[in-house]
């Protein structure tokens, strides 16, 4: 009987990466992978990716991978000896819609992972096409690495890739895709969007320990962070509930609608508004009293001023740092750089009214104190 | 100098069932003549002398062997482990493996002892009466507070009752209500946090500066008329004494709150610091760390609950009393926060602390803190110059260490795929039982917590070191080995064992019987 094989997708980014080394700052756009190669940047992405498939090869024999044609995965999988099936055909310049009708293509496949190799900008397209319904793992290849769906180093992603390869328990968590905005970026100007979120794997040492310490789950910090919000939320008092599903978790355990990318407001434990914008906030501000509930952006640790535009300037200004509650599970504060959240509003007078230290509820009742500068 | 040789370890596997799969019905140990008839006579009905509530009304479920399964079955299993006496046990980080003299194992095994009941009179019992009176004494001495309690179980039930201490001191003061919130570092052990939290207190965790240890200005921020206390390991897991430890606690008297110091990291400090000078109103010891004691499967743990004369009255009951002429046990509890365990706590750890603090001295407690930063620091030293892949963090700021260091295998990752758990299987390959990485959360990335307490040898620090080495170059050369380790096991890696799924664990027969249908 043929031994069950493991499957795993992939999708190579070829141009991903390009612009980085010519000090482009991104490679999103034909007009710059133009000028990338007008100024001699050659492939990265599948250099990267072969550094994290070559983890994979003491256990080729077991393994399919599910890819697509010539540059986007097939060519390397087959130079590595590692067996392989092209579901998508792409064209000899690919674009980000190939990137994402090779992952249409590919979920359809019973994969325990899709690894792909790229940055951002990939990640983007990938998160629109397949969201949170197969586990995706990012091998860091671009020049924009903002989401916290990659791995430390194209060797990680590939470690963390072998455990799934032998089977071996790994767990997977909600984590932010997000992008900068290039055109800005270029300019010296710093914007970003959260664009939503996938399902990523641990990784290995961080689950070993957790087994080791019994320490309670991502889900378990959410479920004790509601129940403390819900006990402390006051009647009468406007909540507006940040955008991303940790910030949810008080919209999911009040049972209440939410819009995950967006900024909605409860009140007495019920919804008054979903997905508002910024005008509108700042009328529910002028309205009455607001309390803010927001996480931080996992990895880099923007608490405003990144993909929470809402939040403006005079909407901080006026609620007061008194009047925001940070919330996160440990795992995303652990991934958060320097232990030190950052805020970049547009005025500075509101971001240094915000610095200093702020506690962050991460379980019931408990609170990591955090710089913020 | 030539690295020694590495051992080529492999563990045994026997393949063994559990006890209750090896039953044969009728099977017995020992066959004794029923002598029932010729004694009811003498002792007449017996069953009826006790209460039809406590009575069986089947007979237990117990496995029926031989006496040599018996002794078989569980010498195969003491052969599937790897102990703290056949291994030299460095990686087990803030567990403080040390030589457990088995001098000591002859006091508490002695029927002496052993066949005590603590229903016993005290005036049949003066001789353990006063040993836990005199270790009292010598525990105050060592932490410099005024009144000890040897009841708590553990390190975290001493914990636990230094917070149930605390809370009813702010009760008695009617500050309860105010008093919600307790101050700690995100390096403390992580009952520091949890037991708080149980007793009702909001807490609130400090994260290290460049420094390696918490700003004064961060814990300014975070104190309040909420405070109730302060609970801080010093030094941390990471070797880390944290210099302005006095200040702090400045901080939160001044508040009026209070400081209790987790002294489960002590090792490095016999004899050079006490929990006093650190302003500490309470603090706690392991003695089945620090003092020798075995700890885990091997022995009972004990923790000696250290308090001021201020809170001496809220310690658990009973406590051991001298009139002058004999030793008494107080039960009298009008303030204290009650039981936390039964009866005077683990005795046998005491008996064994007691007879490890005595056979050193004062001297010789203080040679045991300097040996074990002694033996740190050799290691350390070699470690970071000759293993390639590991880091420390705050390098520069705090180039010399107490009694451990927290190293990060984070470059070995991003260079080889490698992770700190792939190393730590690896090294059972060589006769090392695993290392502890890291408490809870791990803000130190691929974390790896040794400890060389005083009872290594330089000859043993350098055989671990060696496997160290020879797994790094491993790594860097031949990543598919240690990627794939442990190779000299009964089994590679255990697949499907997360204790967060609660549900699939057995821990009874009767549970494992359920699960599979057999119930």
């Amino acid at each position: 009987m043929e031994k069950h094989k493991i499957c795993l997708g992939l999708i190579v980014n070829p141009i991903a990466g390009m612009g980085g080394k010519v000090a482009l700052k991104g490679t999103d756009g034909r007009e710059i992978l133009a000028a990338a190669r007008a100024r001699g940047a050659v492939p990265e992405a599948p250099k990267k990716a072969e550094r994290a498939l070559k983890k994979l090869l003491p256990y080729a024999e077991n393994l399919m991978v599910y890819t697509a044609s010539g540059q986007m995965g097939e060519a390397l999988c087959k130079d590595l000896g590692l067996p392989c099936e092209s579901v998508y055909e792409s064209g000899k310049e690919t674009t980000a819609e190939d990137t994402m009708r090779a992952a249409d293509a590919i979920r359809k496949f019973p994969i325990k992972v899709l690894l792909f190799a790229g940055g951002d900008g990939t990640a983007r397209n990938i998160c629109q096409v397949v969201g949170e319904t197969v586990p995706v793992l990012g091998i860091p290849a671009g020049v924009k690495i903002q989401s916290a769906v990659f791995g430390l180093s194209p060797e990680a992603s590939g470690a963390i890739t072998a455990l799934i390869a032998r089977e071996n328990p790994v767990s997977v968590s909600s984590r932010e895709v997000v992008d900068l905005n290039e055109d800005d970026y270029r300019t010296g100007h710093v914007s970003a969007k959260l664009y939503g979120f996938m399902q990523v794997p641990y990784e290995p040492a961080y689950l070993q320990t957790m087994k080791q310490s019994g320490f309670s789950s991502e889900n378990d910090q959410l479920g004790g962070i509601a129940v403390y919000l819900e006990e402390k939320m006051e009647p009468g008092v406007y909540y507006a509930i940040g955008s991303g599903s940790t910030a949810k978790c008080i919209s999911k355990r009040l049972g209440i609608e939410y819009e995950l990318l967006g900024v909605d407001i409860i009140r007495d434990k019920k919804l008054i508004a979903k997905d508002v914008t910024e005008e509108e906030l700042w009328n529910y501000v002028q309205k009455g009293k607001l309390r803010i509930i927001v996480s931080p952006i996992g990895g880099q640790g923007f608490l405003f001023g990144r993909g929470n535009h809402q939040f403006s300037s005079r909407v901080l200004s006026a609620v007061g740092k008194e009047n925001i509650t940070v919330i996160a599970p440990e795992s995303k504060l652990i991934s958060i750089s320097n232990h030190t959240l950052h805020i970049d509003c547009t005025d500075e007078a509101v971001n240094n009214s915000l610095h200093g230290y702020i506690n962050i509820l991460c379980g019931y009742g408990y609170f990591h104190s955090f710089r913020c500068c | 100098m030539s690295d020694p040789k590495l051992r080529n370890f492999h563990e045994a596997q026997w393949d063994e069932p559990i006890i209750f799969e090896q039953s044969v019905p009728g099977s017995r140990s020992m066959l004794i003549p029923d002598v029932s008839k010729e004694a009811a006579p003498v002792t007449g009905e017996v069953s009826g002398l006790m209460p039809e509530s406590l009575k069986r009304s089947k007979k237990p479920a117990l496995p029926e062997l031989g006496q040599p399964q018996v002794l078989r079955h569980y010498l195969r299993l003491s052969q599937e482990t790897i102990g703290q006496d056949i291994n030299i046990d460095i990686g087990l980080g803030t567990c403080t493996m040390k030589y457990s003299p088995k001098i000591n194992e002859q006091f508490v095994r002695s029927p002496k002892f052993a066949e005590m009941h603590p229903y016993q009179d005290d005036d049949t019992a003066q001789g353990i009466l006063k040993l836990i009176y005199d270790f009292e004494q010598i525990m105050k001495e060592i932490s410099g507070l005024d009144a000890v309690s040897f009841q708590a179980g553990g390190g975290g039930q001493g914990i636990y009752a230094n917070a149930a201490v605390l809370k009813k001191y702010f009760e008695d003061r009617g500050e309860a209500d105010k008093r919600t919130q307790i101050i700690t570092t995100i390096l403390s052990h992580p009952l520091n946090s949890a037991a708080p939290a149980t007793k009702g207190f909001e807490v609130i965790s400090l994260y290290p500066d460049e420094n390696g240890y918490p700003s004064l200005e961060n814990l300014k921020a975070v104190v309040s008329e909420k405070t109730a206390g302060i609970f801080i390991t010093n030094p941390e897991d990471t070797g880390v004494f944290n210099p302005i430890i006095r200040q702090f606690v400045d901080v939160v008297h001044e508040a009026g709150g209070l400081c209790v110091c987790d002294m489960a990291d002590y090792n490095g400090l016999f004899g050079l610091v006490r929990a006093k000078e650190l302003g500490a109103d309470m603090c706690h010891f392991n003695l089945h760390k620090a003092f020798a004691s075995p700890h885990a499967c091997m022995g009972p743990g004990c923790a000696a609950q250290c308090v001021s004369a201020e809170l001496e009255k809220y310690l658990p009951r009973p406590r051991v009393r001298f009139d002058g002429t004999r030793y008494y046990t107080d039960y009298e509890d009008r303030d204290s926060v009650g039981k936390i365990r039964q009866f005077h706590g683990a005795l046998s750890a005491v008996i064994r602390a007691y007879s490890w603090v005595m056979s050193l001295g004062t001297e010789g407690l203080k040679a045991v803190g300097e040996t074990a930063i002694l033996n740190n620091n050799y290691m350390m030293k070699r470690v970071l110059n000759e293993v390639r892949g590991i880091t420390m963090s705050w390098a520069e700021e705090a180039p010399n260490r107490l009694e451990q260091v927290r190293y990060s295998f984070e470059t070995m990752l991003k260079e080889t795929g490698v992770s700190a758990e792939h190393v730590n299987r690896h090294m059972l390959d060589f006769g090392f039982q695993r290392f502890f990485p890291s408490h809870h959360p791990l803000i130190v990335p691929e974390p790896y917590t040794p400890e060389p307490t005083e009872s290594y040898s330089k000859a043993d620090i350098d055989e671990y070191i060696a496997a160290l080495k020879k797994i790094s170059e491993e790594a860097y050369s031949t990543p598919e080995v240690v990627l794939t380790a442990p190779h000299n096991g009964p089994i590679s890696v255990l697949e499907n064992d997360h204790i967060e799924t609660v549900d699939q664990l057995a821990v009874t027969w009767r549970s494992y019987k359920k699960q599979h249908g057999k119930a």
